[in-house]
């Protein structure tokens, strides 16, 4: 798992999580995320291109973080997400709070 | 970062603490034990720069006691920090500002910190702890092979830091004087006290060590004699000893090496012994000897028993078997006074004795003459050849046909394997590799198999034992040994012919295969834990899988890893379709063999054993259940895919959909009794249970762990927008969504049981 965040402004990013997010490698995912939620305004995209698997713990987490983001007057977004992934955003209706239908964004946004 | 690289930094990782481990055994100062420690960090990690604050009276001041490495600016001597705060052992210091005193950290490039804690010295010592600043960028991640690492390393300078050691910190007032610092009287390391016969124990298998590394760069039949003689003198505390060794006719004798001081009448050069009592008489002192009159003029000599070496096969206890032959040498020996053993001296005996015999039986003939009269070698031949693999006279009518490919690297190896029968007609199998190659290892791997032998004999054992136990309890001994700096990889299996049953743990060492003929892929069997002798209180998991007539089950070294692709198992199938079942073990014994002959790059010993029972019945897959025990660490879910996987993948009717549900919501329901039934403490056990009955797929998630009043109404429904941003209840909430059944059975301190069932809709099998 990669977990490399691109800026692309002062005020939003994408962050590359580049595998499956599970028990045992979930610490650096929920590190990474609960520290960009701490910015204001910021505008967070998430790249689920690799990622097959999230666990029921990683979906929390990104629960959680997309509340924080909001909170702090920001976004939190999903693009890039496979079948397999897709599945487990509509079975854990995180779907409903999570936009994961978009595109990459463009440079500089 | 590709499995095969993981282990290998994994496998530099084990030798690298046990060359630390073996640094700290002397008497080491303060200052020698910190800098070994941070040095093994520096270069481990590549860093630069690397400080040690250590706690000091009050919790929350530590005092910087040693560091290395260049700084940008000067490092505090004293920080105020609440380090009892921290919630994991490793913690980036932007996460936690309390890392950061006064921006120290910062400064100093010091991106991350460790937090050291140790019991402190003597009854009641208390709780302490060490900070230590890793120079490592601000958003380093660690790997599971760096985390394992790091709790390895902690372990070893915990243990380093109990006893004197700590009781010195406990004392401390002032560490401006820490440069002074020198241990005081003996080091207390072990926090146990060991009983005479533990320490001498202990001893055996030190002592046998030196033994493996003296003949690391080969030896010859002198040398393996000497070094007997003169081991047998140290440890037993010996004036003399003489070795006979068998010449011909059988029953006579040559002197071929003598020790220490001689006394009273010159030593004969030979002696016919024709009356030497059977094998399992190991010694006689002269008063028993059957030659009266040879044996007054060895007592004479200062010589009063002798120890006879066997490197024949043993006479079959029923008494069957090949006849009784004459010892291979006789080793006299002589003390102070009449010599008596202990126990521990006995079996010290013991496995030397076999030692060198499995040394002298692995020597082949010049010719192909078969095992000779020691008199007749040259003494000043090297070991040579290989141990070509011989069929198992324990395995035979038993049910199960077997083939063994064994290859050492050098003239002996490292890798051994082992077969035990057990009452109820089950076979266990054990497949090893002790880390090394040549004299050294094989001698390594005598022990080893001499420890397993006793440890799957013994009466609370069990019969068959449960293979878990039984690598637990060979890492207990690995682990009492003073200096156990060799370790062991192994598989170890129970074959039930009876109940079609495979069950196995293993450690450190690649997962058995299962070939099924007629499948389209070769099933790996999972299990793993680490090597042996590393962690004290290692764990392992242990599965069972059901095996049918034609299933032929494949246990390796990593010797022959390399050569297991992608495309030779598809060879491998393609070749076996459509043969006999005996044909198949033949056939994949004898490719097996040509890669073992093969001459690779970074040769390895290889053993392969491969299994078949050959009378299960050939029925279709059964409805059996399978089950894996896991202990309670989510670095152990690997291993639970790779089970569901081959479980799923027998079954005809799982469609992705279904594959999907049942693999999802099993893993949340284990990674639920490992958080929440233990805690996240790796003791515990989870076990799953799978079983499929009239087209309906059940697993079963048990734990012992600390229960909790179930309410099903408590489940979230995640309906309103609240709830949706929940970051806890969703893996309970997906169970449901997914599954057609779900019975959670809890009671405090009682346990967990979760039963998931799920109603297999697919005419297809899962997609790849």
């Amino acid at each position: 798992m990669a977990l490399d965040l691109e800026p692309l402004g002062e005020t939003s990013g994408i962050l590359r999580v580049g595998g499956d997010v599970r028990p045992e490698n979930i610490e650096g995912y929920r590190k990474k995320l609960y520290e960009v939620c701490e910015q204001k305004n910021y505008i967070l995209h998430i790249d689920m291109t690799g990622v097959e698997h999230l666990s029921s713990w990683a979906i929390g987490v990104t629960a959680l973080a997309a509340q924080k983001i909001r909170q702090n007057g920001g976004d939190l977004k999903i693009y890039a997400a496979g079948e397999n992934l897709k599945r487990i955003l509509k079975f854990s209706r995180l779907e409903m709070i999570i936009d994961s239908g978009g595109t990459a964004p463009p440079s500089g946004s | 970062m590709t499995r095969l690289s993981a282990d290998r930094l994994a496998r530099q990782d084990i030798l690298s603490l046990r060359e630390m481990s073996a640094r700290l055994r002397g008497d080491p100062t303060l200052q020698e034990v910190f800098d070994l420690f941070l040095l093994m960090l520096m270069g481990r990690f590549q860093l630069r720069r690397i400080a040690l604050y250590i706690q000091g009276s009050e919790p929350t001041r530590l005092w910087l006691f040693h560091a290395k490495g260049q700084f940008p600016s000067a490092l505090p001597d004293v920080i105020e920090s609440d380090v009892n705060s921290s919630i994991q052992q490793v913690m980036l210091v932007k996460d936690m500002p309390v890392l950061n005193p006064g921006g120290m950290a910062g400064r100093n490039n010091l991106g991350a910190a460790w937090v050291l804690k140790w019991q402190g010295g003597g009854q009641g010592g208390q709780a302490r702890c060490a900070l230590v600043y890793l120079g490592v960028p601000p958003d380093m991640t660690f790997s599971n092979v760096d985390s394992v690492f790091l709790e390895l390393l902690s372990r070893t300078i915990s243990r380093a830091l109990e006893g004197n050691l700590g009781r010195i910190l406990d004392r401390l007032r002032d560490l401006e004087r820490r440069g002074d610092l020198i241990l005081q009287g003996g080091a207390g390391r072990r926090k146990q006290r060991l009983t005479r016969e533990k320490l001498l124990d202990s001893r055996n298998l030190q002592t046998l060590q030196d033994i493996a590394f003296r003949f690391k760069s080969g030896v010859s039949l002198e040398d393996i004699f000497n070094t007997y003689l003169l081991t047998l003198m140290g440890r037993l505390r010996l004036k003399r000893t003489a070795l006979y060794v068998s010449t011909l006719p059988a029953s006579a004798y040559q002197l071929l090496l003598w020790k220490g001081k001689e006394a009273g009448e010159e030593l004969p050069d030979r002696m016919d012994m024709p009356d030497l009592p059977p094998r399992d008489s190991l010694w006689l002192d002269m008063k028993t000897f059957p030659d009266p009159v040879l044996a007054g003029r060895m007592a004479a000599s200062g010589y009063s028993v002798v120890w006879m070496l066997w490197r024949s096969a043993p006479v079959d206890a029923r008494g069957a078997g090949p006849p009784r032959v004459s010892p291979d040498a006789l080793v006299f020996m002589g003390g102070a006074a009449d010599l008596t053993f202990q126990p521990s001296d006995v079996k010290f005996m013991e496995i030397l004795n076999v030692q060198i015999t499995n040394i002298l039986t692995l020597l082949d003939s010049m010719g192909d003459a078969g095992p000779r009269p020691i008199a007749e070698w040259d003494k000043n031949i090297s070991v040579l050849i290989r141990d070509r693999a011989q069929a198992e006279d324990s395995l035979s009518g038993g049910g199960i046909a077997h083939r063994v490919v064994y290859r050492p690297s050098h003239k002996v190896g490292g890798d051994f394997y082992d077969f035990h029968r057990f009452a109820d007609g089950s076979v266990g199998v054990a497949v090893a590799d002790v880390v090394g190659h040549g004299i050294a290892a094989a001698i390594w791997t005598s022990a080893m198999r001499e420890h397993l032998r006793e440890i799957v004999n013994r009466p609370a054992a069990g019969s068959p034992p449960e293979p878990a136990w039984v690598l637990e309890e060979l890492n207990r001994v690995l682990i009492q040994n003073l200096k156990n700096e060799i370790p062991l990889s192994i598989c170890y299996g129970v074959v039930d012919p009876a109940r079609n049953l495979f069950t196995y743990a293993s450690a450190g060492i690649d997962f058995p295969l299962l070939i099924r003929p007629n499948s389209d892929k070769i099933f790996e069997l999972p299990a793993g834990g680490l090597f042996l002798g590393c962690l004290p209180d290692a764990r392992f998991s242990q599965e069972s899988a059901p095996i049918q007539r034609d299933d032929i089950l494949l246990i390796y070294t990593d010797g022959f890893q390399p050569a297991f692709t992608a495309r030779w198992r598809r060879q491998i199938l393609q070749e076996v379709q459509g043969q006999g079942s005996l044909d198949s073990l033949d056939l994949i014994a004898q490719q097996l063999q040509i890669l073992a002959d093969r001459r690779m790059a970074d040769d390895d010993d290889k053993t392969a054993v491969l299994l078949r029972l050959s009378s299960a019945p050939a029925s279709a897959p059964s409805d059996g259940g399978h089950r894996i025990d896991l202990p309670s660490d989510v670095r152990h879910l690997p291993a639970l895919r790779l089970f569901m996987d081959n479980v799923l993948a027998e079954a005809v009717s799982v469609s992705p959909d279904d594959y999907f549900a049942i693999t999802f919501t099993t893993e949340d329901a284990v990674v639920n009794a490992i958080q929440h039934g233990y805690q996240s403490v790796p003791t515990g056990t989870v076990t799953i249970d799978v079983s499929r009955r009239e087209g309906r797929l059940s697993v079963a998630v048990r734990d012992a762990g600390c229960g909790f009043e179930f309410d099903p109404a408590s489940i979230p429904k995640f309906a309103v927008e609240d709830e949706l941003y929940r970051d806890s209840g969703r893996g309970l909430y997906m169970m449901h969504q997914l599954m057609d059944g779900v019975e959670i059975t809890s009671r405090p301190a009682s346990g967990t049981s979760v039963l998931l069932t799920k109603r297999l809709r697919g005419d297809s099998a899962r997609g790849a």
